[in-house]
Parts: C-alpha cells; structure tokens; sequence
C-alpha cells in the first residue's frame, strides 16, 4: 500500500435490488487519493455518485470491495464498526447540496457540533470555529440561527463545519448545487482555497465542467465505471 | 465539565438558541407537571383526609379502650394500674348501652354513653363538641347571647344529646336572649355578657340593672326575684336558677342606673327509661321514668360515631341501667411516643394486655375502625388505578410528539452519522429528550403541589363557592373540614415526600420511556437512506 494515499477503494461494487430486478450501480470501482490533492466527479443525474461517496464514507454497505482510511484496511461488505465510526468523525468531514444545518443551534455551535461529536470540544475549538467562519466571508454571523441565513452563507457553515474537526478527507458532494453561478464560484473558491490551506484531500462530485477542471484529477462516472477524463 | 453531546442536543432541541422554548416542549413539560400535580394532590389530600379522620376518631374515642370480656367491678384497680403507668395519659371508665328517650310523644333509643365526670373530659374534648354543636335562636328584637354549653355543666340530672336525637324530640338546651334593637345589642354597649346559663334556669324575663361602684341588681317580675349583688372578680351571680353575668367594665364606662333586658328559655327535659325499668313495668311495678334536662346538643365530627346518641354521667348510667359499680369499657390516652405510630400503639396495647388477657381486651383505635381505613386506602388506591392510565396517555402524547420529530428531522440524523456520531448516540437524543421533559416536569408538577397545599383553603373555598354557592359553603365545609384538614409539605413529613418522589420518578421514567421508540427508530435508520429523504 502506498502510504502517501490518504484515502484508497479497490473493487467497490454496489447493487440495488430494485423489487424483480438488480440495479448495478457500481461495478468495481477503484480509486487511488494521495495525501492533499483533489479530485473531481462528474456524471450523470442518476449514475452513483452520491452512492460513491457514501460508501468512501462507510455510511452505506458495499456488496464487495475494500477500503483504507489512511492505514486502516476496511472490508465494505459489512456495516461500519465503532472504530470505523469513531475514525470517520475526525477523518471525513462532509459536505452536501442540502446544508443539513441543524436549525436549534447557532451557527458557532453548528460549526462546533463535530468537535461535539468526537469529545475534543473546548474553547479552542472555539477559537477554530470562528477562524473558519471569517475565513468563509461569515465571521459576522457566528450567532445567527441558520434559519435567517441565506443558501450561500449556508453553504459557506456547512463548509467550516466540515472543516472543524481538520479531517483528512473532505467529501463535497454537489455543494454549489443550491446556489446561483456567481455564489457558486464564490463558495467553490473558498472550499479549495480551505482545502489547501487546512491540507485536507477534496472528492468533488459536481456537474459543472469549470469546478471540476479546478481540482488536480477529474474523473467521469459512467455505466458504474469510474474514468479518469 | 464537558456535557455529552446527545445531551446537547436533547436540550437544545427542547431550548432552541435564541428562542425561549420551543411550543412542543413547552406543551408536553406542562402536561407532564399538571399530571405529577394532579396525582400528587390526590394522594396527599387522601392522606389529609386519613390524618383528620384519625384526628376525629381519636378525639371520639381515645387512643384506645379497654374492653372487659365480661361486665366488671374489678375496674378502678385496672385504672389505678394503668395510670401508674407513666405513658398512659387518662383512663376513663364508661358504660355504655341504648335507652329509650321520651318527651311527650315523641321517642328515641340514642347510644347512651356514661362518662367519669371528673377524667373523662379528659380524654373527649366534649367542650369541642358541645362549641360544634350549639343552635342558635333566631329573632327580630332579640339577640341570642347563650353562652356556650360547658361540659363541667353536666350533673347527674343533665345530658348533652345529638344533634339527631334533639331534632327528633324537639329538644334544646336552655337559651337566653337579650332584647331591644339590634343596634344596642353590642356587648360593648351594655357593658356586661352572659357567662353562664345554668340548665336549671328556668324561663323568665330579667332585669340587670347597674348600681353604681360594684353594686348591680338582677330582677324577674315573673320570678318575683329581685337580688343585690356585687361583682366578684368580674363576675355577677345571684345563685342558683339565675344566669351568671362577667362585667367588661374595663372596655366601658357604665351610667348608674342602666339597665337591659334578658329572657331566659329554660332547657327542655326528657324522660329516660332503661331496659331494666322497663322489664320492672311489665311485671306491674311501678317505676318512674328518670327525668333529665338537656344541658347541651354536641357533634362529633368523627361520621362513624353513633348519630342517635347522648352523654350523660356515669353515675345517671348506673343508676338507670342498674349497674352499680360496672363498667363497660375504658377510654385510654397514651403519651405521645406511644400513640404517635400504629405498630407502637399497637405493641403497647399488646403488652397491655397479655398480662389481664383473662379478663380484658385492649383494642387500638385503628383496629376498631379498620373498616373505614380499608375504605378510604380503598379509594385512594381506586384514584391511581383511574390515574395511572391518564399517565400512559400522557406518556403516549409524548411519544408521539417525539415520533414526529424523529421524522422531521430524519436528514439530520443521517447527517449526525455521516459526522461520526455512533447510532446510539443519536438514538439517545430522543431519549434525553423524553427523559428531560420528565424532569422538567415532574420539577414544575412538584411546585405546582406545592402551591396547591399552600394555598388548598383558597382554592377549596373558590370551588365549594362556585359549585355550591355562598349558602352552600359552611355546609359543605363543615362535612369536608377543609378549613382544618392538614395536608403536610414534603419536608414535614417523610410520607408526604415519598408520595412527591414517586410520582416524580413516575413522570420521568414514562417520559423517558416515551422517548424510547423515537429513540429506536433513530438509532435503527440507514443513514444513507437517511440523508436521500424527502
Ligand atoms: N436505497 C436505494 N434503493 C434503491 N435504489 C437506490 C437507492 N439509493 C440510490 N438508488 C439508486 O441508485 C442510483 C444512483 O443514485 P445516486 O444518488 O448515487 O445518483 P447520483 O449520481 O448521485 O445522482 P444525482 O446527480 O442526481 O445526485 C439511482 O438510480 C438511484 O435511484
Ligand atoms: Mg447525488
């Protein structure tokens, strides 16, 4: 195994069973990210990216295939275990086309809800949270309930609450699929600039050529096969 | 001090930032708490009631009595024993039995009691009773200023009856009025009150008029009295058959010469025959019925005491009933760390008797009237089957309300998997919640009680007068004694806190279990399925 891979699949396979009949999602996949570097994911409405992403997340069950998380080997046949759970909090973070922000809490204590969720929240993580939010452009909003926020602000805390706990892995799944074009390149910009900045690896999945062509590979899922462009 | 984040959650959810509380929490804490407060109320006013009637059976009958296994005469050994005993507080022999009452055609067979005159005022408080019982007599241009009947009034020749037994035979105690208009009819005004009336007074008009210095004067036209007399220490008498007056010559000054007006009503007298009397008449003797005035009406406040009843001495018992020197029972006190709990009382009467069990049975009071316990722990325990129920209710509310959270918010839930919350965990979430609306709860439900017992007279007053009105009030305030009923905090009494701890720990642990499902639910969801719905 390369140690300078930060996150490797290797055969990942995915069906659906659909009633009557399978639905072959993913048919052998395998993808290889080095340590700080991007990587882009087009492809059709329908054709499992989002399916991808979640199994690189272990949050959804793999048919057959392996995975590592840094030196921990996976196998993805099977449900994630505590360690592997544990592990995801501080080594992924997430992001999606919906914010899923949680709307009873503010925007510092949404940042900060990760840092919550793997036991290291103190008032340095604090500190973080607003680090990130500046850097975002919505250090100004720290106390606002995400309700009164609009779509790209969102976008922008969901972001820094991805980048909380400083995981090594960042998976973005269509996150400027919400926004108009001039706050979609705005929030694109400031999530690769974060990236590179915090040194966390990016899996972008996204129908837009332009953003795509921003990370360092790019790639094209079709008829469950993933192809470097 | 780092708080779980489950818990976090759980909080913040019921207590969004920058919102007060949300309106689903706030409805299901209050729900909880009038739950907690209704079940706690009930119980504890159970409770009171039990307290108060123990209260009035004691006052009725002592803490306990002795009974012997047959008519004796060996009492006053047994009493002189008991009473040297230094927790036993009072003895008092009694006899007891039905007679037959007449006055004119009408008739009765009260429960006749007979008491020590000299100890058994020390174990009924018949003063209590007598003060309960009194009737006033209503008039235009006369105000009815009898004193009130005193139990050291009762001879040999005088009995106080029941309410019931003086409405059936149409009987009173003797009455005075004091005439003229109704404003004059201040005591200030007249500088004198009524301090006793003698059952022997009979009926006439008196004239007190004042003298000057300490000298007054009391006359009766009908009478044909007319007597000087000086006040002795305050108090005017001019012997038997006439009322006695006190002189509040400290609030006024007197004019010489005043006088005022009083009519006397003499007490109404009953004949009394008893079984014996009446076996004699049927053999052909003749035997005059005993004649009896009625010095008093008295009412016990204990429901389980005989309606049809009257107290007389012990000596007209003896004599009417042809029972020299017998004795049907004694009335016992005992001292406090005796009487104050059952199993001791209990122990104590045991020990009592184990060494006369030959000839005496010592029976608390408890036992005596198991029945009516039995009764009311009866209802009480009928008001949480009916209560429990309306609980589970609640707690099904709660569990719905829960449900339709976990359901609002299945993406969040995805997402606090995808972030590497384990299942749970987020499951716990709801759980937390459910557990936290019944702390919240059961905390305001408590304080609720709380109140409720502090300010139980204003609200029963409140209630009583918007159901049974004005006129209603005194009667049924008089039945329920709500005016008197003890109903102890939780720091007073240890039972009174158990009942506030249980149903507390009741509310949380069915809120929590309510939370349970949701919970369940939470935990069990696939989180990518989780994060795709709609
Ligand atoms: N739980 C499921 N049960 C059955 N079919 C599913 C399930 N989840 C996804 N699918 C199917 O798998 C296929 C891939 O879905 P996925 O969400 O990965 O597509 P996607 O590439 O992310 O599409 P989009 O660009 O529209 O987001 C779709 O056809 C979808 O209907
Ligand atoms: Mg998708």
């Amino acid at each position: 195994m390369n140690s300078s891979l930060v996150l490797q699949a290797k055969n990942l396979s995915k069906t659906f069973s659909l009633g009557a009949e399978d639905l072959y999602v993913l048919k052998e996949i395998d993808l290889a990210l080095p340590r700080s570097s991007s990587l882009s994911i087009r492809g059709e409405s329908g054709c499992g990216k989002t399916t991808l992403l979640n199994l690189l997340a272990r949050i959804e069950q793999a048919d057959r295939g392996e995975l590592t998380w840094n030196h921990r080997l996976m196998r993805c046949d099977r449900p994630a275990t505590r360690e592997e759970v544990a592990q995801r909090a501080s080594f992924l973070g997430v992001v999606y086309q919906a914010y899923y922000l949680v709307p009873e809490l503010d925007v510092l204590e949404n940042v900060t809800l990760p840092a919550r969720i793997t036991g290291r929240f103190d008032p340095s993580i604090e500190d973080r949270a607003r680090f990130l939010l500046e850097q975002m452009g919505v250090g100004n909003k720290s106390s606002q309930i995400p309700g009164k926020l609009s779509g790209g602000e969102r976008q922008r805390v969901a972001i820094a609450r991805a980048l909380i706990n400083r995981p090594e892995v960042l998976l973005a799944d269509e996150p400027t699929g919400n926004l108009d074009e001039r706050t979609g390149e705005e929030v694109m910009d400031l999530l690769l600039h974060a990236c590179s900045e915090e040194g966390a690896s990016l899996i972008l999945v996204t129908h837009n050529l332009a953003f795509a062509q921003a990370t360092d590979r790019q790639t094209f899922l079709s008829g469950g096969q993933l192809n470097e462009v | 001090m780092k708080i779980p984040w489950p818990l976090f959650l759980a909080w913040k959810q019921l207590f969004p930032t920058q919102r007060k509380v949300s309106f689903f929490s706030l409805l299901a804490i209050i729900g909880v708490a009038l739950g907690v407060n209704v079940m706690i109320v009930v119980v504890a006013f159970m409770k009171g009631f039990q307290h108060k009637f123990r209260e009035d059976i004691i006052d009725a009958q002592g803490h306990a009595r002795a009974i012997p296994l047959s008519r004796t005469r060996e009492w006053p050994q047994l009493q002189q024993e008991l009473l040297n005993n230094s927790e036993v507080l009072a003895v008092s022999p009694y006899l007891q039995g039905p007679l037959l009452v007449q006055k004119g055609d009408y008739h009765s067979v009260p429960l006749s009691i007979g008491i020590d005159l000299s100890s058994g005022t020390s174990v009924l408080p018949l003063d209590e009773f007598l003060k309960n019982g009194q009737m006033r007599m209503e008039a235009h241009d006369a105000v009815d200023v009898t004193p009130f009947p005193q139990s050291k009034s009762m001879e040999d020749d005088v009995v106080f009856v029941s309410q019931y037994v003086a409405n059936r035979l149409g009987v009173r105690p003797g009455a005075i009025l004091r005439m003229g208009k109704s404003k004059d009819l201040k005591d200030e005004l007249v500088g004198v009150r009524v301090l006793e009336l003698g059952s022997e007074v009979p009926s006439a008009e008196w004239k007190l008029q004042y003298l000057g210095g300490e000298e007054w004067r009391l006359k009766s036209k009908g009478l044909e009295f007319d007597a000087k007399m000086r006040a002795n220490n305050g108090r005017l008498y001019a012997g038997p058959g006439t009322p006695a007056f006190e002189v509040l010559n400290d609030r006024i000054k007197l004019e010489i010469g005043a006088e005022s007006t009083y009519q006397t009503f003499r007490s109404s007298t009953i004949e009394v025959f008893s079984p014996v009397m009446i076996k004699r008449a049927q053999a052909n003797e003749m035997v005059p019925p005993k004649e009896v005035r009625i010095g008093g009406i008295f009412e016990v406040p204990w429901q389980g005491f005989h309606a049809e009843a009257m107290i007389g001495s012990y000596r007209l018992l003896e004599d009417v009933r042809d029972a020299t020197g017998l004795c049907d029972g004694m009335f016992l006190k005992f001292s406090p760390q005796i009487s104050n709990h059952e199993e001791t009382l209990h122990g104590f009467c045991e020990e009592l008797q184990l060494p006369r069990s030959v000839n005496w049975a010592f029976v608390p009071w408890f036992v005596e009237n198991a029945w009516f316990f039995d009764l009311l722990k009866f209802e009480e325990y009928l008001m949480i089957l009916i209560m429990v129920p309306i609980g589970l209710v609640a707690a099904f509310a709660i569990a719905i309300a829960l449900m339709t959270t976990v359901l609002r918010k299945i993406r969040e839930i995805g997402l606090l998997v995808a972030m590497g919350g384990a299942r749970g965990s987020v499951g716990s979430i709801f759980c937390l919640q459910g557990f936290l609306i019944g702390l919240l709860g059961a905390i305001a439900g408590c304080g609720l009680a709380l109140l409720f017992i502090r300010y139980r007279d204003s609200i029963m007053s409140f209630i009583v007068v918007r159901i049974a009105g004005d006129e209603g009030k005194s009667g049924v305030a008089q039945f329920y004694d709500f005016y008197s009923l003890s109903v102890p905090y939780p720091w007073e009494s240890s039972e009174s806190a158990s009942t506030f701890l249980t149903f507390a720990l009741f509310a949380i642990l069915v809120s929590t279990l309510a939370g349970l499902v949701p919970a369940w639910r939470a935990s069990r969801m696939n989180p990518a399925d989780a994060l795709r719905n709609e």
